[in-house]
């Protein structure tokens, strides 16, 4: 079932300079919503935007869900000053959900930058729905310089096994969290039975299906794309299916796609 | 006063209501069927259909620009074949009309795509996409000229057995005459406007913004020019006209009537609004009542043409 509610804001915090955590009254879209859902969001009453900005689902709880998003443009610009009490016109849930790991497998959780609110969705329904313990989690966060740390509260209160990588090597591994994998999996992971789960840059994630296709692992994408619609019409979030001549629509058959499905 | 009736006639088929979905904004249906009553609206278009299946331009295919967007998706669609097979029979069990959109990059390709919905059962009518370069001769839209709008009408009204609205191009420089030359060939209606080419620049990377360069820009920036076409349009034709181009509620397809339309095709509007069609349809019936006009076919042209508009005293509207 997909809502096209109004959402009340109930709280607005800014986590770290120009990056938000919304919290949204919706009982409905809170009910129906599975990890990698998505919500398309109408953020002013006019058409400048012309049209609503696709948000992840970052937590579902006690009939809110909520989302954390980086300010990049002028969708990002108007909810990031939006207020307390504001009434918001949302459709959702959307899309397609993550397909969650089997009982005897680790998840690998990867976001790079601002990728991590369905990640942190995941990784909650996992430990609170699905009896997975902390150990069965692991979470690597990709960061450029260690103050954007900020971002990875809410996943850090998760108390998972949480490494981070900086470009810069500011904090934790020292490159691109694509590096943190390789060398965690050589490490610690080869031969064990995990399920990899990474949201990001496209060349992050093109980078990580790189990995996953090579050592044969179990490797699921959260994408985003340009979205019109978010319905799965306008088909302008297409992406390229590995091996075809065709295309697949972020919104509908996605955003969570198999690595091995799509080429980026 | 009685709710007023929205029912339109054109072609000899009735619409219940004078709103219809524009091509390649509605999907086939199906997707839509998820949000709204597909059985208050006038009628579906589909997206257009041509003869082989068509994965569609590489990303990134739209780009939003202010109150519209521009779109370069490449006609990608399933192919006739498949289209009859897999997508009509969930449209004609509709309780609402049902137009299905053709496309081709020659006179032969779009003739085989009639022929075959001939023999499909449920469909009201045939929308004929003609913006398409007709690579197997000279490679200029057929839309562009009218020998061009003439030659690729004629062959389709000789084998059609369903009517045929033939979708205009705004990028030409005489629209009237085009839209003569189609009605010349046999076109039953007239749908405009198509898309206005449009491009977009990054300024940082010094590349377009979509892949295929140019697209069209849709949504209600176009509007005006939309509103201006379908008048002129109108004083040129004794046809039936299907207005497009940026309506986005009831009060965009009274002024649609009002130039002349008899229909009015919601687009970009279903990308903003899933409920944007019917949403207008209970708009309409209001806004008649309030006008007191118990006919929407009443609003059809009555604007008139310019000399009954420099004739018309306008001052007791001014300030309104």
């Amino acid at each position: 079932m997909i809502f096209n509610p109004k959402v009340r804001l109930e709280e607005k915090h800014e986590i770290m300079p120009d990056v938000f955590h919304l919290i949204f009254s919706g009982d409905r879209i809170a009910s129906m919503a599975l990890p990698g859902n998505f919500v398309q969001v109408k953020v002013n009453n006019g058409l400048d935007p012309t049209f609503r900005r696709p948000m992840s689902i970052h937590s579902c709880n006690a009939g809110r869900f909520e989302m954390v998003f980086r300010v990049v443009g002028k969708g990002t610009t108007i909810l990031a000053r939006s207020e307390a009490g504001e009434f918001f016109d949302v459709i959702g849930p959307l899309g397609n959900t993550f397909e969650l790991p089997e009982k005897d497998e680790i998840a690998v959780m990867i976001s790079g930058g601002i990728g991590f609110p369905p990640l942190h969705f995941l990784s909650r329904h996992l430990m609170e729905k699905k009896n997975f313990s902390k150990e069965q989690i692991i979470y690597l966060f990709g960061i450029k310089t260690v103050s954007e740390k900020p971002m990875a509260e809410d996943i850090l209160r998760l108390d998972v096994d949480t490494l981070f990588s900086t470009d810069d090597g500011s904090y934790g591994f020292a490159g691109p969290v694509t590096a943190l994998f390789e060398d965690m999996y050589a490490k610690r992971l080869r031969g064990k039975k995990i399920g990899i789960y990474a949201c990001g840059p496209t060349p992050m994630l093109h980078r990580i299906s790189q990995i996953a296709v090579s050592f044969r692992l179990s490797c699921q994408l959260s994408l985003e794309g340009n979205m019109p619609c978010g319905i799965g019409t306008c088909l302008g979030c297409a992406v390229k299916k590995r091996g075809e001549n065709d295309y697949l629509r972020v919104c509908h058959e996605g955003p969570v796609f198999a690595a091995i499905e799509v080429e980026l | 006063m009685n709710a007023a009736s929205l029912e339109i006639e054109i072609c000899g088929i009735r619409f219940k209501n004078p709103i219809l979905t524009a091509s390649g904004t509605f999907g086939y249906g199906e997707e839509f069927n998820k949000y709204i009553d597909l059985s208050k609206i006038g009628g579906i278009v589909t997206k257009s259909i041509t003869k082989n299946p068509r994965a569609g331009h590489p990303p990134p295919r739209t780009y939003e620009t202010s109150a519209g967007m521009l779109n370069a998706i490449g006609l990608a669609n399933v192919g006739v074949e498949k289209f009859i097979q897999e997508k009509m029979p969930f449209l004609r069990n509709l309780d609402t009309r049902i137009i299905v959109n053709v496309a081709g990059f020659s006179i032969e390709e779009y003739i085989y795509a009639v022929e075959r919905l001939n023999d499909s059962e449920g469909i009201d009518m045939l929308e004929i996409n003609i913006s398409c370069p007709n690579v197997g001769s000279d490679g200029l839209e057929f839309s562009s000229s009218e020998k061009g709008a003439f030659n690729i009408t004629s062959a389709l009204k000789r084998i059609s057995r369903i009517p045929l609205m033939i979708k205009l191009s705004p990028n030409v420089t005489d629209i009237a005459a085009i839209a003569k030359a189609a009605q010349e060939g046999g076109a039953d209606c007239l749908s405009l406007i198509n898309t206005l080419v449009g491009m977009g620049i990054n300024h940082w990377t010094f590349r377009p913004v979509l892949t295929n360069i140019t697209g069209g820009l849709s949504g209600p920036a176009i509007k005006p020019v939309a509103l201006a076409k379908i008048w002129q349009v109108y004083n040129a034709v004794n046809i039936p006209l299907v207005g497009i181009g940026g309506a986005m509620d009831h009060f965009d397809v009274a002024q649609f009537m009002i130039a002349g339309a008899s229909l009015v095709q919601f687009g970009t509007a279903n990308f903003i609004n899933p409920d944007c069609t019917i949403k207008a349809v209970s708009g309409l019936s209001d806004y008649l009542m309030q006008i007191e006009i118990s006919d929407i076919s009443e609003l059809i042209g009555k604007l008139g043409g310019k000399n009954e508009i420099q004739g018309k005293n306008f001052s007791a509207c001014q300030g309104a």
